[in-house]
């Protein structure tokens, strides 16, 4: 017996690890393992912040110098009517999250917060990205909260699904296991279909029919029909569109760059 | 009490190696967190980077056993699950154990096969450890994909024969 272990080791070591793996893939949703990812994260926080902090900068140094050029207009011209703080939030601000602050703003209890993503260029395929922000950084009451992240123009990056003390995951919208309901607009008269990605940044939509109108150029949002994502936000617009027997094949496009998110801002609001 | 002491020091040894491969492991992953080079073909979804645990593991296998390089495999595999993975913890694990299995076959066969079967046996096993993923994520392979995980193959091997031919002076592969 001995000597079958000891000239067969490779052969048992290798049914050994895949034992151990499929074990490991079964019981992902265990807390031993989702506390084990949190603490991967939470090292990983302490050797990347160097380098997403010099990201953060390199991206905003444009507006960093814009900032600085307002202020010094702003100083020589005290004659200007609005306040500082306005000229900082019109430069900071996109279209897009001044669009979805105007939105949550009559809901006192929404939540905005801003976090870095700890960026990997692996050419290992990945479907989650982390985040600097964790239990420590969150107000009190998250746990009554449904967060989504949404990038710096406002649309749609993923959920949150994880939370560890200093950092959290995040679903992207391009895991498959992620299937977002869409609307063309946001009345509910037009169609919903559901997304299914099929590349890191493509995606099919199911279950639109020959008499639903959608044309290349549109956007979608998400739908009031969703229980993971609040509705309206900004997901894909439509790059193809062609017909089979019963439904169109339409192959739509992330309009967030899932490739250079640095930043990204989390959305907390109250479940409805 | 010879003997004791030997013992001693050959346990101690053995910490010391774990030691250091653990080392090298977390350098791994800091060197490949900060790796600035990488690039994208339009409509991929794979990115064109060298990728240093599939490297390590293979300039690994020339020094260990291969049971020792699939435990290394397995280890290695579910930290890369914890790094990238959000359901499918597990995955890496299973496919990095086979990987290293197979990856432990040229050192077995280093005097049976010639130069270009042991180089093309490489590009094939590191092209099926990025295809894989296509299957599982149920995404659409296309040719940008082709291309990129091909260029990605390339660059793990011609790393990989550079380190043969100038630090090993041509006693592995060549």
């Amino acid at each position: 017996m001995s000597k079958y272990f000891s000239s067969n080791k490779s052969i048992i070591a290798l049914v050994i690890a895949l034992i151990i793996s499929l074990l490991v893939y079964f019981n992902n949703e265990s807390s031993v393992i989702r506390f084990l990812q949190n603490y991967w994260t939470d090292l990983k926080i302490y050797i990347t912040k160097p380098k997403s902090q010099l990201e953060d900068f390199m991206s905003n140094r444009e507006r960093l110098n814009q900032i600085k050029l307002e202020e010094i207009k702003f100083k020589l011209n005290y004659k200007q009517q609005e306040p500082y703080i306005k000229y900082l939030e019109s430069i900071i601000e996109s279209q897009g999250i001044r669009n979805l602050k105007q939105r949550f703003s009559e809901q006192d209890s929404s939540i905005f917060i801003l976090a870095n993503v700890l960026w990997h260029d692996n050419p290992q395929i990945s479907s989650s990205i982390s985040i600097n922000m964790g239990l420590r950084d969150f107000p009190g009451y998250f746990k009554k909260k449904n967060f989504i992240v949404v990038d710096e123009m406002g649309n749609l990056v993923g959920r949150l699904t994880d939370i560890g003390n200093k950092s959290s995951l995040v679903q992207l919208i391009n895991d498959v296991n992620n299937k977002i309901i869409l609307e063309k607009k946001h009345s509910s008269n037009d169609f919903t279909a559901l997304m299914m990605p099929i590349s890191y940044n493509k995606s099919k939509l199911l279950g639109v029919s020959l008499n639903d109108s959608i044309e290349i150029g549109d956007t979608l949002f998400t739908s009031y029909k969703s229980d993971v994502y609040i509705d309206r936000i900004p997901v894909c617009k439509v790059i193809s569109v062609s017909q089979s027997q019963a439904f169109r094949n339409v192959i739509v496009e992330n309009l967030a760059n899932l490739n250079y998110i640095n930043n990204v801002i989390l959305i907390g609001v109250d479940f409805e | 009490m010879l003997f004791l002491l030997e013992l001693i020091l050959n346990k101690g040894l053995i910490v010391l190696n774990l030691f250091r491969v653990l080392a090298q492991i977390y350098l791994i992953f800091i060197i490949s967190w900060y790796m600035p080079f990488y690039y994208k073909i339009s409509n991929s979804s794979v990115l064109i980077n060298l990728d240093l645990i599939i490297l390590f593991l293979t300039i690994q296998s020339i020094t260990m056993k291969r049971y020792q390089l699939i435990m290394l495999g397995l280890l290695l595999g579910f930290l890369i699950d914890l790094d990238l993975e959000q359901n499918l913890i597990g995955l890496n694990s299973f496919f990095f154990s086979l990987f290293c299995y197979f990856l432990g076959l040229i050192k077995i066969h280093a005097d049976n096969w010639t130069f270009k079967i042991k180089i093309m046996y490489l590009f094939s096993i590191y092209f099926l450890m990025f295809f894989n993923k296509f299957i599982f994520y149920s995404y659409q392979f296309n040719f940008y994909d082709f291309i990129s995980i091909s260029i990605n193959s390339c660059l793990v091997l011609l790393v990989f024969l550079s380190v043969d031919r100038f630090y090993y002076k041509k006693r592995v592969i060549y």
